[in-house]
């Protein structure tokens, strides 16, 4: 299997704080990787590492796609564009025409059940829905690598159930690279086929399920 | 009418009738009565003469504000984005915000000249930093979180532009532009009465030479409803439009 991401000796420091030290792994085609570890450990810091928005201080990163999408723990979204023009605006970006991206899109919402909401903004629909308008807009892309960093913590946990199997499901229609970020072992279980577990800022601990 | 409008209302009245009572207290020849100032302007509307120097102010106001508001956000914009830029534009800002305007009135008469160029020159360089200012501010306080987002999705440098920078500083970036519309209409009504032979500023001069104060604040009225026509007419629907998502 061809590897997507290697960390070679990684390092991170923020000033003079290090989060992350020595920090070697490499992940292949098809790994559905759930990142586990205690809060503050550095987990974000690796994906904002893999997405680029971050830089490594020592060691080097080899990411074989730049189709990258990022859930993160809140939504994200442009507070200034409604549902649909949220995931229409990176579709477009990507090289889509408009109306390849309404088809796209319009799927997306549709399959998060928001399809009603589709004009809605940001501000008039409720946390769970923008969190799930964040998800279509990060799977709308079709990324070869997708991030997701806790998207799913501030939902009570019959909304998280429920879009968790909904993630799993969009996963297994299109095979990605993904990372999922937890606290949770069973709840990254769900989705994961391997656990990488980063239990101090030098070590990480890769086990099969 | 909603409670804003009603204390609006009551806020025009109590002012109108504040005018009223100072001007039964004054001499004519120091401050006019609204009615007499009224009654000035309606004979003055039946005058080309009213309606020559009333565009060329319109006109000079209008770009005044196009040239500085335009120039204030591209530079505020590259400004905002690039902290070096910021830093090499911070003594310019400074020098223009700092200098009193009646002596960039005296150089902009010594550069251009009596007339039109010379106003909108003065209404442009004083405006600019207000809108510079404000979208630096702006653009400084966009969500970092968003601006992760436009970085991961590969927004090319214009889309961000439009779609994140833009919309985030509508705010401010109007203020602003309401502010520098008020700015506009008295630094050409000061331009005009120092340097030119036509216009509001021209005409005030004029009736303030003749003595006649009727007409001259049936020209200040005029002043005022051009300031209401871009802000109220122009501006506020432009910001409707853009600050629709908050609604």
């Amino acid at each position: 299997m061809n590897k997507i991401i290697t960390f070679d000796s990684v390092g991170k420091k923020y000033g003079q704080k290090t989060v992350l030290s020595n920090i070697s792994f490499s992940i292949y085609e098809q790994d559905i990787i759930g990142l586990l570890g205690p809060s503050g450990i550095g987990k974000t810091t690796i994906l904002k590492l893999i997405s680029g928005l971050e830089k490594p201080t020592s060691g080097k990163i080899f990411v074989s796609s730049k189709k990258i999408s990022y859930v993160f723990q809140e939504p994200r979204l442009f507070p200034w564009k409604t549902a649909i023009e949220n995931i229409l605006l990176p579709l477009m970006v990507s090289g889509h025409s408009k109306k390849e991206a309404m088809n796209i899109a319009k799927h997306y919402l549709d399959s998060m059940g928001l399809s009603e909401f589709m004009d809605y903004y940001p501000a008039k629909l409720s946390g769970g829905m923008r969190q799930r308008v964040s998800l279509a807009r990060a799977l709308s892309l079709c990324p070869d690598i997708l991030l997701l960093d806790e998207p799913f913590s501030a939902l009570d946990s019959k909304r998280k159930g429920s879009l968790v199997e909904l993630l799993a499901k969009s996963i297994e229609e299109y095979p990605m690279v993904v990372l999922y970020v937890s606290h949770f072992p069973e709840e990254a279980k769900k989705i994961a086929n391997k656990i990488h577990t980063l239990s101090s800022k030098d070590k990480l601990v890769e086990s099969n399920l | 009418m909603n409670r804003q409008q009603v204390l609006t209302a009551i806020g025009f009245m109590l002012l109108l009738s504040g005018w009223q009572i100072l001007a039964m207290n004054m001499h004519q020849i120091l401050l006019a009565s609204p009615i007499q100032a009224i009654t000035s302007l309606w004979e003055m509307l039946h005058t080309p003469y009213f309606y020559d120097n009333f565009l060329i102010s319109i006109k000079r106001i209008s770009l005044g504000i196009i040239f500085g508001g335009f120039s204030g956000f591209v530079f505020g914009t590259i400004a905002g984005i690039n902290q070096n830029i910021k830093y090499l534009l911070d003594p310019l800002r400074w020098l223009i915000m700092s200098m009193p305007s009646v002596i960039i009135v005296v150089l902009a008469m010594l550069w251009f000249g009596m007339g039109s160029t010379m106003a909108v020159f003065m209404i442009a360089v004083i405006t600019a930093p207000v809108v510079y200012v404000n979208t630096v501010k702006g653009i400084e306080a966009v969500d970092k979180e968003l601006i992760e987002v436009a970085k991961i999705y590969k927004f090319p440098f214009f889309t961000r532009i439009k779609n994140l920078y833009t919309p985030a500083i509508a705010g401010p970036l109007s203020a602003a532009i309401v502010m520098i519309t008020c700015q506009g209409a008295r630094i050409a009504v000061m331009a005009e009465l120092l340097g030119a032979n036509e216009g509001i500023g021209y005409a005030v001069g004029i009736t303030r030479s003749n003595l006649e104060i009727p007409q001259l604040f049936a020209w200040i009225l005029t002043t005022l409803f051009i300031v209401a026509i871009f802000e109220f007419v122009l501006f506020r629907p432009i910001q409707n439009y853009f600050m629709r998502w908050q609604r």
